[in-house]
């Protein structure tokens, strides 16, 4: 069995004159939850269209569990779960005829249905109604237990809590630890960098195409500089960054007159901005 | 073919489909309804048909006359034709052209689905649905000539032969509708260019029709391979002709399955 759940290299994909993923290499363990990051337009969706077999490349390969999804059988994606970013279901179908239509199409088991659905608090009436009829976090929910519901050994979701709202987002989390825990990789394309912070193992951001940074999110941290915010006394407010070790940032705020201080991690979405912005662009 | 997703299709248009079965079967009522009982009637109605001989093939002219005749107006009828067009098209319109532009293609396509079993599954569909509709105007027929109690002189024999051959009419569209499907980037792009399709068709028998000497210009569109006056004529092999639209239709299926495998994007 392979250790790695998605292999992508050198992989090229063109739109036309634009340049829309440019000699990418990646490699997902499997096993992990991996955070795929980037700006709009920056490729991602591109990426994942490609690793799906939805989108043949211009140069370079992507393999999901060991193969090439564009060329290996159809079979090998009853093995992926998929999200698309910007979901769209049939609008005239029930919920649960659409749940049945994917799940007959990968020809296996729905063993998760139940625990997402329930996991989601997606109401047991709204499988009867047709989609046309449901709110937008209702269908981002039944395209997340769509992806789920099969127990794929492979989970790839775009923007998967687009539409949903704080409750269903932590729900959403809760699954996507849950299929950690047993076993399942997850590759995750994400906007929202808190969500990412709370589940990735890894993160990768990407930027016109390419890859600006890959790393473990612990890494990171211990790479980047704290975040102190010290109150004064009379009231201002002084944030700043502070490198090396704890004892010395803590003798140098003992020196002055403090009315509270807080010392945080660096928010992913400065260590987003710098990755993005990087090389003077 | 995916029978899931056959079904789910043909569940998807049901409606359109039972729409479009009634728009013949009411033309063949409608049939019986206005059939004049009257031999002169009917004769001086055919005077009227002979006016058109000058502009049209003879093989074309309806005989009015004789109830069988007069009876296949209903398989020649303008909104018999495009009830069977639009039948099979819908459905192939639909998926996989429609659902690109949607989106919902490529959720279908990320599963084990292979893009040829989605054409097989959308086609099976839309050729299911053109059998259904191919049929009304017999269905019709036989219930406008009870109506107008001539049931014992329409060859119902020779319009399930017309039917057969108003089917493979109809899968030829099909056939049409799923090469365009799978080249357009959405719904309404494949549905302009089914349009354009549908155009030149009529426009083929058209040109042969109206040009003198050229009647052999109709073998190049579908139309000249539907004769329904030339069968109740007792002169024309509709099974024949069915055959030729047949193998145009796998002609073109073989053409939309090879364009869709080759295509970049889903």
């Amino acid at each position: 069995m392979t250790s790695t759940a998605i292999s992508i290299r050198n992989l090229t994909v063109r739109h036309g004159p634009t340049v829309a993923v440019s000699n990418l290499n990646l490699e997902v363990r499997v096993g992990e939850v991996f955070g795929f990051l980037g700006p709009n337009g920056a490729g991602k969706s591109t990426t994942i269209r490609t690793l799906l077999g939805l989108i043949r490349p211009d140069a370079g390969e992507a393999l999901v569990l060991g193969q090439d999804l564009a060329k290996a059988p159809a079979i090998a994606r009853r093995r992926v779960g998929f999200l698309p970013g910007d979901l769209a279901l049939f609008p005239h179908a029930t919920g649960g005829e659409t749940l049945s239509l994917f799940a007959d199409l990968h020809g296996v088991a729905t063993p998760d249905r139940g625990t997402v659905l329930e996991t989601l608090r997606f109401p047991d009436e709204a499988l009867r109604r047709s989609v046309k009829g449901y709110s937008t976090g209702m269908r981002q929910a039944l395209g997340i237990a769509l992806a789920f519901q099969h127990r794929p050994e492979l989970l790839v979701l775009d923007e998967p809590t687009t539409g949903l709202d704080p409750l269903a987002r932590d729900a959403f989390l809760a699954l996507v630890r849950m299929a950690r825990a047993r076993g399942a990789t997850v590759f995750l394309s994400s906007h929202v960098l808190d969500e990412v912070d709370r589940v990735a193992d890894r993160i990768a951001i990407i930027a016109k195409g390419s890859l600006r940074m890959i790393e473990t999110v612990a890494g990171i941290r211990a790479t980047l500089p704290r975040r102190v915010t010290a109150i004064r006394k009379d009231g201002t407010e002084w944030v700043f960054e502070s490198a090396g070790p704890i004892d010395v940032l803590l003798d140098r705020l003992k020196s002055l007159e403090l009315a509270d201080v807080e010392i945080g991690p660096v928010p992913l979405d400065v260590i987003f901005q710098q990755a993005v912005h990087k090389e003077g662009e | 073919m995916n029978p899931s997703l056959f079904f789910f299709v043909l569940k998807r248009h049901r409606i359109a489909t039972v729409l479009l079965f009634i728009v013949p079967v009411i033309v063949g009522v409608f049939t019986g309804v206005f059939f004049p009982e009257n031999q002169k009637d009917r004769e001086l109605l055919g005077q009227v048909a002979k006016m058109f001989r000058k502009a049209l093939d003879e093989e074309m002219i309806l005989d009015v006359v004789t109830p069988a005749g007069f009876f296949n107006v209903a398989f020649q009828h303008p909104l018999t034709i495009l009830a069977l067009i639009f039948a099979g098209a819908i459905p192939l319109l639909s998926l996989p052209a429609g659902d690109r532009g949607r989106g919902t293609l490529d959720l279908l396509l990320a599963t084990p689905l292979t893009r040829g079993r989605l054409l097989m599954s959308s086609t099976l569909a839309g050729a299911v649905a053109t059998l259904f509709v191919g049929f009304a105007p017999l269905v019709g027929v036989s219930m406008g000539a009870r109506l107008a109690g001539v049931s014992d002189q329409v060859p119902l024999d020779y319009f399930f032969k017309t039917s057969i051959n108003l089917v493979a009419l109809g899968w030829w569209f099909t056939a049409t509708a799923a090469i365009v499907s799978v080249l357009a980037p959405d719904g309404p792009s494949a549905m302009r260019r089914f349009g354009i399709c549908t155009f030149l068709a009529f426009s083929i028998q058209v040109a042969g029709q109206l040009w003198k000497g050229r009647t052999w210009i109709r073998s190049f569109g579908p139309f000249g391979w539907y004769r329904p006056s030339l069968v109740t004529a007792g002169k024309g092999s509709p099974l024949a002709d069915a055959g030729v639209l047949v193998a145009v239709a796998v002609i073109f299926l073989v053409i939309a399955y090879v364009a869709g495998s080759r295509r970049r994007r889903a």
